[in-house]
């Protein structure tokens, strides 16, 4: 046994060094970045930001994928210390002087603000866990964007309010690229630190107890780890860590100034997602997560597409959408406990089980004397909410043939090594988008226009109307869903396995379980 | 030091009163049963007396100090450890990574290397160390019992109370909780042993303890409370005694149980 744990510890040093070399590298690349001749400012900023969502998702992986606490309040912290750092460096504001506070200053009392709101809101969710705590976090969120709205003459209201720049080296072109380089490596330092620092925090001894707390609360409590303190801990940290973060951001180049749009929950849900795909349970893999789908986000903005349609769909049908997405989770499972009292449920069969085929069923008809029966009571809007209506059946069909046929594939498909296995989906799912393109480029060329009035879809062949400023917010939530289908601890979680020596581990507790084995028939032999 | 004292301790969810007036001493090293029937209150004033509940009535002290309103880490680090009924393993943290986070809780001085090597000898002695990398989720139900005692043995408490340790338990296995309690006893620990199965604990303990519908019914010498009446009422209704003496000499009935809670 000890021979195969000091070859393991071999490994582990091995891959240790490995990865180091591999950050090393990342890290030459990007301190070297701004001074490649040919990388233009537009480009330094997406970077810079890029490690901004970096942090913002890593240090929600520490709060929620290390510690537990499924938060949405990252945002408000940012804000939080962003609001009170620009009031502070505010002609007149107090009546102090701007000069009294420089924005060092500023900043860093920005971030202690938001370190004792972060004492409180910890000490708030001490007793919420999971959904709660996540619908709390969201209404904090929004009660901080309302005031900031609602207070216009400190804050700025809708416009926002403009920080003092952390780099001011004089107004000259030669002094602007100068301090967007600052800005640039500031940014970068600021992740290189946060991530080391998060990194020994989560490998210490807290580290390990603030795990334990996400595990179980009552039996982490049970074996003498202090519940309250850390959960009010770690909600403090990550409060300093984004608050100041932050701060830095929107008072550097390109922003300068902080909005209630920085609080939207589009922004906290996409930080969070990011994270999400990396992996949230590792800081790098999160960082890793937000910085490439922040870089993609961006490529998006500028791919010129490959056909032109013009896609016309009014806002309301995207509220719908929204809403009928959730109503179909609620009535799915509403139809499956009903189908349930009179079908047994059997699992990974290739047809849909009668289980399945009930809920469908039971759906449909839910829905459909839903549609019917609402608009002969209401009087008014009858005809969007028939409508309305209309798209949840059509969720439900679409819903069921997408479960079905994963599942199908699934079935037909498991047979092969893992690899192979998401290999062949990989190629199917992009087989399928190219047939969809190609059918759809088909069906305009007969036909310049097309329009699929029910859900609101139309679509002609026209010159450049299609907004993929807005849609690739639509492609990546898909590519996310999809991944997440299959990798439910997000992309870089295997790698992140391997790194740990987490294979290795598992050979260990083969090769002892052998050795172990054959003690064990000695031993039933002499008894 | 080791003496644990409720007095008076009584506690009611809405109108159930789980436990009813329990007073007792745990005073010095030895081996208590704790049996009643299913809903009898053991589990709840397991949870009294290890902080995770507070009593309605009463007083609970640990070595002389009142434990009433006090957090239940307080409670583990002042030397009361406890297993869970429905076991509670930190499921997404390895075997090693779970006995860390008591041990470190208790001596946050030690180092790493120093507790891992405790913790080896541990898994060795509960016949679990090839599981040392295994996450807790990866364990079967008789593993995830016996990582709560390792857990248990590396919070080093001197009182330990065993939530129905044989419910659902391998007879091999149930040899090597056998050889854990026998050792935490000789290490000079009190263990209370919870069970609503006579059998499984009569055998084992010094002192046997009842309850039922939440009160103490009887507390004495594991032979003499067998022959109470009372006892025998609870367990057996109406019955003759006959009955019963058939009823407890009968190879572990009911013991495929622990399904209460
Ligand atoms: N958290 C709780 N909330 C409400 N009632 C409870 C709770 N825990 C236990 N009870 C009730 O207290 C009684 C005793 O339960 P328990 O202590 O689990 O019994 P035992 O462990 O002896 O089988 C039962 O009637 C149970 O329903
Ligand atoms: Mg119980």
């Amino acid at each position: 046994m000890a021979v195969i744990r000091a070859e393991t510890t071999d490994i582990h040093a091995r891959r240790r060094f490995l990865g180091f070399a591999i950050l090393a590298a990342l890290a030459i690349f990007f301190v070297t970045f701004p001074q490649i001749s040919g990388v233009n400012p537009y480009q330094k900023t997406v970077v810079l930001s890029g490690f901004f969502w970096a942090i913002m998702s890593a240090s929600w992986a520490l709060l929620a994928g290390v510690a537990g606490q499924f938060s949405f309040a990252h945002m408000g912290f940012v804000a939080i210390a962003s609001y009170t750092a620009g009031m502070l460096s505010r002609d007149g504001f107090f009546s102090i002087s701007s000069s009294f506070f420089s924005p060092v200053v500023a900043i860093f009392i920005g971030g202690v603000v938001a370190g004792i709101v972060g004492v409180i809101v910890g000490w708030l969710l001490l007793r919420l866990r999971s959904s709660y705590l996540a619908l709390f976090t969201i209404a904090f969120s929004e009660i901080i964007r309302k005031v900031i709205v609602a207070e216009e003459p400190i804050t700025g209201g809708m416009n926002g309010l403009s920080l003092r720049p952390l780099f001011d080296f004089g107004g000259s072109p030669e002094a602007r690229i100068l301090e967007r380089d600052a800005s640039y490596y500031m940014m970068f330092i600021l992740l290189v630190i946060s991530l080391i620092l998060m990194y020994l925090l989560a490998n210490s001894r807290v580290g390990l107890f603030l795990r334990a707390m996400r595990e179980d609360e009552d039996a982490a409590a049970a074996l003498g780890v202090n519940i309250v303190r850390y959960k009010i801990f770690i909600f403090t940290f990550t409060a300093i860590l984004v608050g100041i973060t932050g701060s830095i951001y929107f008072s550097d180049v390109g922003a300068e100034r902080i909005s209630p749009d920085a609080l939207r929950l589009l922004s906290t849900s996409l930080l969070i997602t990011y994270a999400v795909l990396g992996g949230m349970e590792s800081m790098l893999a999160a960082a890793a997560g937000a910085f490439v789908s922040r870089l993609l986000l961006e490529v998006f903005r500028e791919i010129p597409l490959p056909f032109a349609i013009q896609l016309d769909y009014d806002v309301f049908s995207l509220v719908f959408l929204g809403a009928s997405v959730l109503i179909m989770a609620f009535v799915m499972r509403v139809a499956l406990r009903l189908s349930q009292r009179y079908f047994e449920a059997e699992k990974r069969a290739l047809n849909p089980t009668p289980l399945q085929v009930g809920a469908l069923v039971v759906t449909l008809v839910i829905i459909g004397i839903l549609r019917f029966l609402v608009p002969a009571v209401l009087t008014t809007a009858t005809d969007s909410v028939a409508r309305f209506f209309d798209i949840l059946l059509i969720l439900a069909v679409a819903t069921f043939a997408i479960q079905q046929s994963l599942r199908f594939l699934h079935v037909r498909l498991a047979h092969l090594s893992r690899p192979r296995y998401y290999g062949v989906l990989i190629l199917l799912f992009i087989g399928l988008l190219v047939l969809l393109v190609l059918f759809l480029n088909a069906l305009l060329a007969e036909q310049s226009e097309w329009s699929f009035p029910v859900v609101g879809i139309h679509l002609s062949h026209g010159a450049s109307a299609f907004e993929p400023g807005f849609w690739r917010y639509a492609v990546f939530g898909i590519v996310m869903i999809l991944t997440l289908r299959f990798m439910r601890n997000g992309l870089l979680y295997p790698v992140m396995q391997w790194f740990q020596g987490r294979d290795v581990a598992m050979q260990e507790t083969v090769a002892i379980r052998r050795v172990r084995s054959d003690d064990d028939f000695g031993d039933e032999e002499a008894t | 030091m080791l003496h644990l004292e409720l007095h008076d301790v009584s506690k009611n969810f809405g109108g159930n009163l789980a436990v009813d007036n329990v007073t007792l001493t745990v005073d010095g090293p030895q081996l208590i049963g704790m049996i009643g029937p299913n809903g009898a209150g053991k589990t709840t004033l397991a949870n009294l007396m290890s902080g995770m509940l507070n009593p309605s009535r009463g007083t609970i002290s640990l070595n002389g100090r009142s434990i009433n309103g006090r957090p239940a880490y307080e409670v583990a680090r002042a030397g009361l450890g406890r297993t869970f009924q429905v076991t509670r393993a930190l499921r997404r943290m390895t075997v090693l990574e779970n006995m860390l986070v008591p041990a470190w809780a208790r001596y946050p001085n030690d180092s790493k290397a120093q507790i891992e090597e405790r913790a080896r000898e541990v898994l060795d002695f509960l016949t679990m160390s090839h599981l040392a990398q295994e996450y807790g989720r990866a364990l079967s139900g008789g593993q995830q019992k016996l990582l709560e005692l390792a857990r248990l043995l590396m919070l080093d408490p001197n009182i330990i109370i065993l939530d129905e340790p044989f419910a659902g338990v391998h007879p091999r296995l149930q040899q090597t909780i056998y050889a854990y309690i026998d050792r935490v006893y000789k290490d000079g620990k009190a263990v209370l042993l919870i069970s609503h199965d006579m059998d499984a604990v009569f055998e084992l303990s010094q002192r046997l303890l009842v309850l039922n519908f939440g009160a103490l019914i009887a507390d004495g010498e594991p032979e003499a409370v067998r022959s109470d009446p009372a006892v025998i009422e609870a367990y057996l209704g109406e019955d003759d005694e006959e009955d019963a003496a058939q009823a407890s000499g009968a190879d572990n009935a009911n013991g495929a149980g622990g399904a209460d809670r």
